[in-house]
């Protein structure tokens, strides 16, 4: 049902943007950059070829108040806005790519202070098995998005592993002459010093994107209206400047 | 009816009549009359030189009664009264060859008074006049002729005739007896028998007539020989009651004309008897015999008059406060509480201003089942060590939040938690914990359908009933009344929320109207069905059933039930259950329609306990003072679906006794018999209890000196 309502959503928002047809990447600057060719017909081909999306965010609320967070209920909270705006950002990255496939970063209890599951992640092999994909006659750009959902932040740093701007496998894929892109997407609520903050902050600030963030909970039905509406534009937001950017950025 | 029918306009009519005005000119009223009845039809006739008159004669009936060898005759006049004032009337017989002539009829003068019985002439209705006429049978003669004469001198006259019906071996008039109240005076009543006219209309005819009863004296006579009777004699009457000796006494001889008499004196029920026999004879004018038959008279069917008054299981509960709320340090807390609607809620169930027994917060569910488990096997246990006596219990418990749905756990749990210890306590006898009533924020959670054998969950959804005008179900909290009903026209706080409203419909009173909504003595009170030692209970599909202590109904094989479905508060019957004394204990009891079907046909004699079946063990009362003073009362149905608020869902279960006197009629005696029907009209040819299968009647009684009204 909300896939359904934010393809109807997005589709709207869509539509009203002055676009034409896709018919290669365009590369003018200018007013072009600020409306970037999303195709308004849905089998009209579509600006990314691939977009493998890595939401890292802790995937299980027991416990986690206490070990992950503090305050009592903020994880129950948390986590259903992770998992609405993981949602959103789904149905609008397949809005403009024709390939996407999300994969999962789940951050347990345990883990939650060292995150150790996203040095693992950025040593992965093939996330997405992305290499299995044949070349792109058009030649688009395949889009590595990598998405933090935390509240607050972690203390400690990550590895260089992580922070390197193409995780293992991208890296492999651009020496083999593929417009692999890597993109960096922060949803954290109360952001201060810690494991995402210094990881946005070595990160070309063109290649990240930081999502709305609700610092307040509100648990009423009021407040889910609202965090819904928020998890909705965010994730058009997030499409389409992730076609923006793997244009501008891509090798 | 043939009185109605056009005939064809005499020889005269007013066209003859108008010479004959001009010589009388001193009939001034005559002149009057015919110019105010026919001035224009006058100027008519000038230009047409034809008048259509609308008098005209027609005889009703003309019939031989060869039990009295005497014709009977009744016939009407359509005609202006004041030009009869000289009329003269005239009748003539033929022997049945040819049709009358006015010219060649051997006329005699129709003089009234010369009848057999009594006759005159009445004007029975604006502009028609009727009369009867009465003389000793001669068989030579078929057909009867009238006539009427305008003026004895002049030529206008209207003339009918008609074949004189034979009746046979039938009687003029259906004689028969009935009893007052007490059925032990004996009214001797007549029916005349003609047909046309009816029984209804004969007295517009003018005839009155004469009738003796003799000898009248208690018997019994057995269904067998009356049902026989009404077969061979082919009426209902009873009548003539050949079963009856015919005797030339003239003990207790009492004469009368008319209708129906009195019979001096008692024929009590002491000795048994079902009725009484009576001799009638039909006598003339003068007195002298026409007929001799005999008469039965049929005491009527005799009710029990006992109390059928029954203590009700209901007694008043006592209510164990608990209140919960979201807590207020945690996340979100000045959202998903609302100070002023939670005083309101704390208020509106009697807790004032008190604190929060056990508050909770998202992600502490574990924690909030802990200690609620804990705190509601706390608050029982210290109620029941303060009780003295055996009242139930009642956890009456505020429920304070304004979550959205994905937060609402709590919900679940805290129906979870008020099953476990009602289920646990509801094999007890009391004192025990009946069940619970909870006032939530919102509308939308309902309990499982194992839940809600223990609680009222409020506001919430409610299954959508056809009948009910309740706007959307956010308006629907709990109460039986709909809340524009208890609030009347006035413009206060009730009439749009209900004592019970949601937190939103509550925001948006206050918003409206700039009140908080907060009444004056509100009460919230409770009764439930007490369970003791000896309190018999059986599980039904959908109830539970207690049967009332000691309380019984005893049915004996000569008594007829009959249930008073419409009778006031009748609903309050579909709660009853009935319970033998012979039943075997594997089987359940019946309800009150089982049981009437098998009292309808005479196999329902037994000694039944009385239960009452129930969805819900308790029953609510909220009252309290608008803030127009207007006191306002609701209750707090034990059902959640709309049958059920037929059910325990009334007031009169808070009451200590109930009295079914008025839902139950039991007859004891002459069950079989005809019977005065609600309006007083007599059902001769009917059986009380066949006749009354479902349903009960109250008796009109005629009173004792009073006439036989036409047609009862």
């Amino acid at each position: 049902m909300t896939s359904s309502l934010l393809k109807i959503f997005l589709l709207s928002l869509i539509t009203q943007i002055n676009v034409s047809c896709y018919d290669g990447w365009d590369d003018r600057d200018g007013s072009s950059a600020a409306t970037p060719n999303i195709p308004t017909d849905p089998e009209a081909t579509k600006p990314l070829y691939i977009v493998v999306f890595e939401p890292i965010n802790l995937s299980n609320s027991a416990a986690a108040d206490s070990s992950c967070f503090g305050a009592t209920g903020t994880s129950q909270f948390r986590i259903t806005e992770w998992s609405t705006r993981i949602a959103a950002a789904t149905e609008a990255l397949k809005m403009v790519a024709d390939n996407v496939t999300v994969v999962p970063r789940a951050i347990t209890t345990s883990d939650c202070t060292t995150l150790t599951a996203v040095e693992t992640a950025a040593a992965a092999s093939d996330p997405g098995s992305v290499r299995s994909y044949p070349d792109d006659p058009l030649d688009r750009p395949i889009v590595h998005l990598k998405a933090v959902f935390w509240d607050t932040d972690v203390g400690g740093t990550f590895t260089l592993v992580v922070e390197t701007p193409h995780w293992a496998a991208w890296r492999t894929l651009r020496g083999r002459g593929r417009p692999a892109v890597s993109l960096h997407y922060f949803s954290v609520s109360n952001p201060t010093t810690g494991h995402f903050a210094h990881w946005k902050a070595s990160t070309d600030s063109k290649i990240v994107k930081t999502a709305t963030a609700i610092n307040t909970v509100d648990p009423t039905d009021a407040g889910t209206r609202a965090r819904t509406a928020t998890a909705s534009s965010d994730a058009l937001t997030l499409a389409n400047w992730a076609v923006q950017t793997a244009q501008e950025v891509r090798p | 009816m043939n009185w109605l029918r056009i005939q064809k306009p005499p020889t005269a009519g007013l066209v003859a009549l108008i010479p004959s005005i001009s010589r009388w000119a001193a009939q001034a009223a005559a002149i009057v009359a015919v110019v105010g009845f026919g001035s224009a039809m006058v100027q008519s006739c000038r230009k047409a030189g034809l008048v259509q008159v609308p008098s005209h004669l027609d005889i009703i009936g003309a019939y031989r009664v060869a039990d009295e060898n005497v014709d009977y005759l009744f016939f009407e006049l359509t005609e202006i009264p004041e030009v009869l004032e000289n009329s003269k009337w005239f009748y003539a017989f033929d022997d049945g060859s040819g049709t009358f002539n006015s010219a060649q009829a051997t006329w005699k003068f129709l003089d009234l008074s010369t009848g057999v019985h009594q006759h005159k002439m009445v004007e029975c209705s604006r502009g028609v006049h009727c009369g009867s006429f009465s003389w000793p049978s001669d068989k030579n003669v078929q057909r009867v002729a009238l006539r009427m004469l305008y003026h004895p001198d002049g030529t206008a006259e209207h003339v009918t005739s008609a074949t004189i019906r034979d009746f046979g071996t039938n009687l003029s008039a259906m004689v028969f007896g009935v009893y007052d109240s007490s059925n032990t005076r004996i009214q001797i009543r007549v029916d005349d028998n003609f047909g046309i006219p009816s029984k209804v209309d004969i007295r517009r005819y003018g005839m009155t007539r004469k009738f003796q009863v003799r000898a009248p004296e208690s018997t019994s006579v057995t269904n067998t020989v009356m049902a026989a009777l009404k077969t061979s004699r082919r009426n209902n009457y009873l009548f003539p009651a050949d079963f009856c000796t015919a005797s030339l006494s003239s003990a207790n001889a009492q004469t009368f004309d008319g209708k129906s008499s009195w019979l001096t004196g008692d024929f009590p029920t002491t000795d048994g008897t079902n009725g009484a026999c009576a001799n009638v004879d039909f006598l003339d004018r003068n007195g002298l015999v026409l007929a001799k038959h005999t008469v039965f008279a049929r005491r009527n069917p005799k009710f029990k008059t006992g109390s059928y008054k029954y203590d009700t299981p209901l007694t008043a509960a006592t209510k164990i406060p608990v209140i919960l709320a979201y807590c207020s340090d945690a996340i979100g807390a000045d959202t998903a509480r609302d100070e002023t609607f939670y005083e309101y809620q704390r208020k509106m169930l009697g807790f004032g201003e008190s604190p929060e027994d056990l508050c909770f917060r998202v992600g502490g569910d574990a924690s909030f089942r802990s200690s609620l488990s804990g705190l509601l096997t706390s608050k029982l246990a210290t109620a029941k060590a303060a009780s003295s006596g055996a009242t139930d219990f009642m956890f009456t418990v505020v429920l304070h939040q304004n979550l959205s749905t994905e937060f609402r756990n709590f919900h679940q749990i805290l129906a979870e938690e008020l099953a476990v210890i009602s289920t646990s306590e509801a094999a007890l006898i009391s004192p025990r914990l009946v069940g619970s009533f909870v006032y939530d924020s919102q509308f939308d959670f309902r309990p499982t359908s194992v839940q809600e054998k223990f609680m009222i969950w409020c506001p919430s959804i409610r299954p959508q009933d056809p009948s009910s005008s309740l706007s959307s179900p956010v308006d629907a909290n709990c109460i039986v009344t709909e809340p524009v009903k208890i609030g009347g026209a006035l413009l206060n706080f009730v009439t749009p929320m209900g004592p019970f409203p949601t937190l939103n419909s509550y925001r948006n009173y206050v918003d409206k109207y700039t009140d908080r909504g907060l009444v004056k003595k509100p009460d919230l009170s409770f009764a439930s069905v007490v369970k003791n030692g000896s309190t018999f209970t059986e599980t039904e599909k959908k109830h539970q059933v207690t049967y009332f202590d000691n309380e019984h109904l005893i049915v004996t094989a000569n008594e007829r039930v009959h249930v008073c479905w419409g009778a006031a508060n009748s609903s309050l019957l579909n709660s009853l259950r009935l319970r033998s004394s012979t039943q075997d204990a594997t089987t359940d009891g019946i309800n009150i329609v089982t049981a009437e079907s098998l009292w309808g046909i005479g196999q329902g004699a037994a000694d039944y306990r009385i239960g009452v079946a129930w969805e819900l063990p308790f029953i609510g009362k909220v009252t309290y003072k608008s803030p127009v003073t207007l006191n306002v009362v609701s209750l707090i149905p034990v059902g959640r679906d709309f049958a059920g608020y037929q059910l325990l869902g009334d007031p009169k279960w808070l009451a200590d006794s109930i009295d079914f006197g008025s839902l139950l009629q039991v007859c004891t005696n002459y069950c079989d018999h005809p019977w005065f029907d609600d309006a007083g009209v007599y059902q001769v040819g009917g059986n009380y209890s066949d006749n009354n299968f479902f349903s009960c009647v109250s008796p009109q009684y005629p009173s004792v000196g009073s006439e036989a009204l036409d047609g009862y």
